[in-house]
């Protein structure tokens, strides 16, 4: 997918801004807060449906204007056009239009326009806490399968709704209702080893994946290796059946605590993700750079897996990536950009001489915020 | 700004307290009935007036009805060994609207779901297990929407009538007919493969 256009009308920095965008890579540098960020993040809301800065639509929203919108024009790789619109009213909340038919939930957008995010702040990955490594795997997977976002919806609202009953169980300090939560535990069971199924079976082409992407940057990373141990168990987990049959097993195993503490205390919202580095685990024994090095190749693996499963190649939003790397680093992931597989990607810098002769004469798209934004509205 | 009619305001006021009417719509309603004629306007007030004085719930199975036992529940052609088990009365007609159910209803008032404090004790559960207990039931259908409170009451309710003799069933989730594969979100499209039927 590609992104032709866009324009910006009170989002973020911008009051109204119009760019235009090559097919292939684009650079965007100007000073800092001039909305250089701002952009990728516009971009990201047209294809996700929200920012990947902030969870909330009001802070996007320019300070003191009444609305925000963004409308971008896409084209697929077979060259279908793709207009989307999102329109945000604080009070009425966000709509969006897809070639001008209002698309009521977001749910039944996401996954069309596949989109990759590099940022300084992927290292939390590797380094940060299992929320963190939960939210990567779901949004990749959320994109590219439609039933599995839904089941995290689902399981969302179920997991609310068991911890609510679980809560006014400790308040009262009444009744155990053990039928009302056995219905619920059913529920999170049916729901959650399906999530737990997806899980593990896109673990296993991941790691095929990022060891690909580990060698592809040249990094000093030699075997890493990804886990996933659903229930806190070391069982091997086959069929939906069995991940069901061990998850009943493990809620009523805790449900005394369960009650005691008012929480759901087991299932995929609470697993984590493990990655190792020559048998090390790297949340503990990674140096920072190491840390960097891996969020960058678990990104570059997201690609790869979107490509395939989506089979339209992702936007990439570079986020002031480069700013921390040396210049070997920044000619190797340049040439991996500009391989025949990669997609159209928007980079964000402060300054555009950090590339030095990196950037071609003809090939790449130069945009400076400042005289783009004055000269195209 | 000054109102010109105190009767206008509290009229608009009074239409947009209803679902789905927003001002604007609530003055489009009130332009309208300030065209009426006279008698048409007291049709509609009554009308308004009587579902609040005579409409009342059925004893046996709890739908909105104007004699009790409502028509279903009195009617010597349904057959009442299968009850089919719904949230809202508004349910009832859904289904009767199909003419493919012959069966009768209990209505339930709701779903189980803790966050808006809603308990199996506050909807009428105690009064299915009664039903079945009291009368000769072979087969109840489970008729709740298929979202995760609907799920859950229906696997609550299937539990307390395992006990008894006789059929359980939900409805089944699938591809609405005459919709079209293409235009079928994946979500619906997914779970239609998940319960495929053989033929």
């Amino acid at each position: 997918m590609v992104i032709k256009r866009i324009s910006l009308k009170q989002f973020r920095a911008h009051e109204e801004s119009v760019l235009a965008f090559h097919p292939g890579l684009n650079i965007i540098s100007g000073p800092n807060g001039t909305g250089k960020t701002n952009i990728l993040e516009a971009v990201h809301y047209l294809c996700l449906t929200k920012s990947f800065l902030t969870s909330n639509d009001r802070y996007v929203l320019r300070h003191g204007a009444p609305f925000f919108e963004i409308i971008g024009d896409f084209e697929s790789s077979t060259g279908q056009s793709l207009v989307v619109r999102i329109a945000f009213l604080p009070g009425e909340g966000k709509k969006i239009f897809v070639n001008g038919v209002h698309v009521p939930r977001a749910s039944d957008f996401v996954g069309r326009i596949p989109v990759v995010v590099f940022s300084p702040d992927d290292y939390v990955i590797t380094a940060g806490g299992p929320e963190e490594r939960r939210r990567f795997i779901d949004t990749i997977i959320s994109q590219s399968s439609r039933i599995y976002l839904d089941d995290l919806i689902r399981y969302r609202r179920t997991l609310k709704q068991r911890n609510e009953l679980l809560q006014s169980i400790k308040r009262r300090r009444g009744p155990m209702h053990s039928e009302q939560i056995s219905s619920w535990s059913r529920e999170l069971v049916d729901i959650g080893s399906r999530i737990i199924h997806s899980r593990l079976l896109f673990i296993e082409r991941f790691s095929r994946l990022l060891d690909e992407a580990c060698r592809r940057i040249g990094s000093e990373i030699e075997e890493p290796r990804i886990f996933y141990r659903p229930l806190s168990g070391d069982a091997k987990l086959g069929d939906v059946e069995e991940i069901k049959e061990v998850f009943s097993n493990v809620l009523q195993k805790c449900a005394h605590r369960e009650w005691e503490r008012g929480l759901t205390l087991a299932g995929p919202h609470r697993d984590d993700l493990h990655f190792e580095l020559d048998g090390m685990p790297v949340r503990r024994f990674a140096s920072q750079g190491q840390h960097r090095t891996f969020g960058l190749a678990l990104k570059l693996a997201q690609y790869s897996f979107l490509l395939e499963t989506v089979e339209e190649p992702p936007l990439l939003l570079l986020d002031d990536v480069f700013d921390n790397l040396d210049h070997t680093r920044i000619g190797l992931f340049f040439s991996i950009l500009h391989e025949s597989e990669m997609g159209q990607s928007l980079i964000t810098a402060a300054r555009k001489d950090i590339f030095g002769e990196l950037l071609g004469e003809n090939s790449d798209h130069h945009l400076d915020i400042r005289e783009t934004i004055a000269s195209e509205v | 700004m000054q109102f010109t009619s105190e009767s206008v305001e509290t009229l608009v006021e009074q239409f947009s307290r209803l679902p789905t009417i927003g001002r604007k719509t609530a003055r489009r309603l009130v332009a309208f009935v300030l065209k009426m004629p006279r008698d048409q306007v007291e049709l509609l007030a009554s009308a308004l007036i009587a579902v609040k004085d005579r409409v009342i719930h059925c004893s046996n199975c709890f739908t909105v009805t104007d004699t009790d036992p409502c028509p279903i529940c009195s009617s010597a052609k349904r057959d009442s060994t299968t009850i089919c088990v719904v949230e809202e009365p508004g349910d009832v007609t859904a289904i009767e609207r199909t003419h493919g159910y012959n069966g009768v209803y209990h209505v339930l008032g709701g779903v189980i779901s803790p966050l808006d404090g809603i308990g199996p004790e506050d909807l009428r559960i105690r009064e299915l297990l009664a039903r079945v207990q009291n009368s000769s039931i072979t087969e109840v259908i489970l008729g709740v929407n298929p979202n995760v409170e609907g799920d859950t009451t229906a696997y609550y309710i299937s539990e307390l009538l395992r006990p008894f003799d006789i059929q359980i069933s939900r409805l089944a989730r699938g591809i609405p007919i005459g919709g079209n594969l293409e235009f079928t979100d994946e979500a619906t499209l997914g779970r239609a493969l998940e319960s495929r039927v053989a033929v």
